[in-house]
């Protein structure tokens, strides 16, 4: 055993190993030039340390690489496996939204049908009126609007084809702004005997007016019945009147109150200030739904989102 | 392919570039295990529960000396296996590294003629000795600092201990070592005789 206090001791030991704090080792190096059992001990720790670092290194009795079979790319594996679930996850979902969309679909059909057809209809003329100024004739107001809550189908508002009492030659649409500002439109239809005038009114702030020669040109027979008393319809008129040939100059004014002027040939020139209620009236009474294209649209980013994850799911695969 | 591109590698789940690891330490990492655990089973057992744990936490690796990472996983998978003897006295390792020391470890090849290569072996046996004599604490930073050579911080990372115990406890570690090895005498080389005199 050396005679050395433990302190001193400690201190060769770090001194030896560069741990030494920077004054402590000038001390001790003022020391060991001084003590000779000091230096003594510093030169027997050294020794002890070069005999254990003479130990060689062993040599492993068996190999340690780990099996890949068991161990080989397990996060890989595992997210590879993530990604799948998520994948299939994604497409389920995109397959849901992709049905819900066309059940949509299928339940909002008869208003859009009815609506895209008043809206297609080219000898349609669509007038935006404000509701305070509706200036119409009386005499092309509906009879009866359809009775509010009862079904989707039988709740189509009227469709603001107008038919004219006489088949008109042509049509001459005036549109006069309520301000300065006023735009004449003329619509110069080349209609067939038998064919309607039609007018769509898709904006939900007017008034939709018709009158009793208003008729449902092109309406599907569901809303045909909801005119019993708004003028000559029938459910067995064809779904879509003849296309007149029209020829029209649209004033859309923001304060405009359109005045519609049939056929001059014929005596009754259906004034008309159009109307939203069309779309109004069908909101009120169905359901709420969504635009499918909203599912359909989702529908596809989640398909897309699937392909990336199966993408993922087989990257890094062997 | 270098160090940091295989640890990169292993840490995607690339078991391979982990085994290219493996066999660039495991000798290293048998050795140290070996030298606290006083046995070759034991040790042996202690190094594979070490790499199996290091590529399990190698997503933990966040750079530094790979050697000092790998050497505290195997430090602590020697600590886990001592507790388990410690719960059963009958096969404690501290009890039983002195008497039963492994009589002919495999050393890695050296060159020499028969001669040297069987004084270095006693030799080796002998400071095995001494080291085995060592407590566990004592022996486990005897080989750290100066078997696998690892700073007084990266000892204290290994053993949970502070710098200034790792400091401390070394310098005990090292007078015991030191009388161990006075005990030798003629067995050591004349340049590393240790006079009781001092």
């Amino acid at each position: 055993m050396s005679g050395l206090p433990p302190a001193d001791l400690e201190r060769l030991s770090a001194y030896l190993d560069g741990e030494l704090p920077p004054d402590e080792r000038t001390d001790l190096e003022r020391r060991l030039a001084e003590d000779a059992a000091l230096r003594a001990e510093l030169e027997a720790l050294r020794r002890v340390v070069a005999l254990v670092r003479e130990t060689p290194v062993l040599r492993a009795p068996r190999d340690f690489r780990l099996d890949p079979a068991v161990y080989g790319r397990r996060s890989v594996r595992r997210m590879a496996r993530f990604y799948r679930r998520a994948g299939a996850l994604s497409t389920l979902a995109a397959v849901a939204l992709l049905v819900i969309g066309v059940l949509v679909v299928l339940r909002t059909e008869p208003p859009r049908v009815l609506i895209e057809t008043a809206a297609e209809a080219p000898a349609a003329v669509v007038e935006e009126a404000r509701p305070t100024h509706v200036a119409a004739a009386p005499t092309l107001l509906p009879t009866a609007m359809p009775p509010a809550g009862s079904g989707a189908s039988d709740q189509i508002a009227p469709t603001p084809t107008l038919v004219p009492p006489a088949a008109p030659e042509s049509a001459d649409i005036a549109a006069e702004s309520e301000g300065a500002a006023a735009a004449a439109q003329e619509i110069d239809q080349a209609a067939q005997p038998e064919a309607p005038i039609a007018e769509a009114m898709r904006e939900p702030t007017g008034e939709a007016l018709a009158g009793p020669e208003v008729g449902a040109a092109g309406a599907p027979p569901p809303t045909i019945t909801t005119f019993s008393g708004g003028g000559n319809v029938s459910p067995g008129q064809p779904p879509r009147a003849p296309a007149p040939t029209m020829t029209a100059a649209i004033a859309m004014l923001p304060t405009a109150t359109a005045t519609v002027t049939a056929s001059p040939t014929t005596a009754a020139s259906p004034t008309l200030t159009p109307t939203p209620q069309i779309e109004r009236q069908a909101s009120e009474t169905s359901p709420f739904l969504p635009d499918p294209g909203i599912f359909f649209g989702g529908s596809l980013a989640l398909l897309a989102l699937a392909a990336m994850f199966f993408a993922l799911s087989r990257r890094g695969q062997p | 392919m270098d160090e940091q591109t295989l640890i990169r590698r292993a840490q995607t789940g690339d078991v391979h570039a982990f085994n290219e690891l493996v066999l660039a330490y495991q000798d290293r990492v048998y050795s140290a295990a070996y030298r606290i655990m006083g046995e070759q089973a034991a040790a042996a057992d202690a190094a594979q529960e070490a790499f199996i744990a290091a590529f399990r936490k190698l997503g933990t690796f966040r750079g530094g000396s790979f050697k000092s990472w790998l050497l505290r996983i195997v430090t602590n998978a020697c600590y886990d296996e001592l507790r388990r003897r410690k719960r059963r006295p009958a096969t404690s390792l501290e009890s039983l590294a002195p008497e039963s020391p492994d009589p002919s470890p495999q050393l890695v090849s050296h060159e020499e003629n028969p001669e040297d290569h069987a004084q270095r072996l006693e030799l080796s046996r002998a400071i095995e000795d001494c080291i085995r004599a060592l407590s566990l604490e004592h022996r486990t930073l005897v080989v750290l600092r100066d078997v696998e050579e690892l700073d007084y911080r990266a000892i204290a990372q290994v053993t949970g201990l502070k710098p200034g115990t790792v400091k401390s406890r070394l310098s005990r570690a090292r007078a015991r070592l030191r009388d161990c090895l006075r005990g030798l005498g003629e067995l050591l080389p004349a340049e590393y005789r240790l006079r009781s005199d001092g």
